[in-house]
């Protein structure tokens, strides 16, 4: 398993906990009403899970198993896969820092923490994105373009 | 990957960045409020990150991945995965165009229709492929 994968799986799993973590707060604000603010931890929750968890679960696998051009053939742009990682990461605890908490006018700081947060889950995306899409590919393709490399080779032989 | 997961795959990334941009939109919205009509994107963001992009990429994973018949079509009948791969998209569009323009009712339960036969060709698909191989050996 690459190295960045690891990350990806080990964060995930942190993210699942956190968002576990987060369920039991507001099941217990609506059980006794023990931590009002909780409630505002509800788009939090959402977002450990399906974006923490379960999206990021789904980059770490698909960068390490999804098909390369050949076993011995690189897995893409990595830096670009690690700035993926990077900002998935830091844009998703910016989140939940700035989130509850954010919408007042005058905050301007927590409010352009929660835009940054943002800008960086969206730029993690699109760099997702461009790293595994030429690696989601037909086998055909890979057969012909193995077929016309190989026929190059002999040719030059 | 067969043609058909590739597409699957494919387009679940295009709603994956439309989802995120319309996440996005809507996370400024909240910090710096631009205009409230962006709050309207919120249901789209839901059915578009849901159906389109996650549950599209399983469907698309586990047509590729799941154990192949040894005998007859390695993955079944070809057909059936692209008329899910269809009548699945149609019903996210039709739900996201009913929810654009206001037309929730009538327009989310023609789409959910849609993914239900959708599923249905799916299921009946891939059942027999959740299997072992060992009774081979």
């Amino acid at each position: 398993m690459p190295t960045l994968t690891r990350y990806f799986i080990k964060s995930g799993l942190i993210f699942f906990g956190l968002a576990i973590l987060t369920a039991l707060l507001l099941a217990l604000q609506e059980a006794f009403a023990l931590f009002p603010a909780s409630v505002k931890l509800m788009p939090v929750f959402w977002h450990f899970l399906v974006f923490g968890w379960v999206t990021q679960i789904i980059m770490g696998v698909s960068v390490w198993m999804f098909p390369r051009k050949t076993r011995k053939a690189s897995r893409g742009d990595e830096t670009l896969a690690w700035v993926a990682f990077i900002l998935l990461n830091i844009g998703l605890v910016l989140r939940a820092v700035a989130e509850p908490w954010a919408g007042n006018p005058m905050d301007t700081w927590l409010n352009g923490t929660l835009a940054a947060s943002a800008v960086l889950q969206w730029a993690a995306g699109m760099s997702y994105i461009i790293v595994i899409w030429p690696r989601v590919r037909g086998r055909r393709k890979r057969k012909r373009k193995r077929k016309s490399k190989k026929q190059e080779a002999s040719n030059h032989a | 990957m067969p043609r058909a997961s590739v597409w699957m795959i494919r387009t679940s990334l295009l709603y994956f960045g439309l989802g995120l941009l319309f996440g996005a939109l809507m996370l400024i919205q909240k910090a710096f409020p631009l205009n409230p009509v962006l709050w309207m994107l919120l249901p789209m963001h839901i059915e578009i990150m849901l159906f389109g992009w996650l549950i599209q990429l399983v469907l698309g994973v586990a047509y590729w991945i799941f154990p192949r018949f040894v005998e007859g079509k390695a993955r079944g009948n070809e057909t059936e995965i692209w008329i899910t791969f269809v009548l699945f998209n149609l019903g996210i569009v039709v739900d996201v165009i009913s929810a654009l323009v206001g037309f929730d009712g009538f327009g989310t339960l023609l789409g959910r229709l849609l993914q239900i036969i959708a599923v249905g060709f799916f299921i009946h698909l891939h059942w027999a492929r959740v299997t072992t191989y060992r009774h081979l050996h």
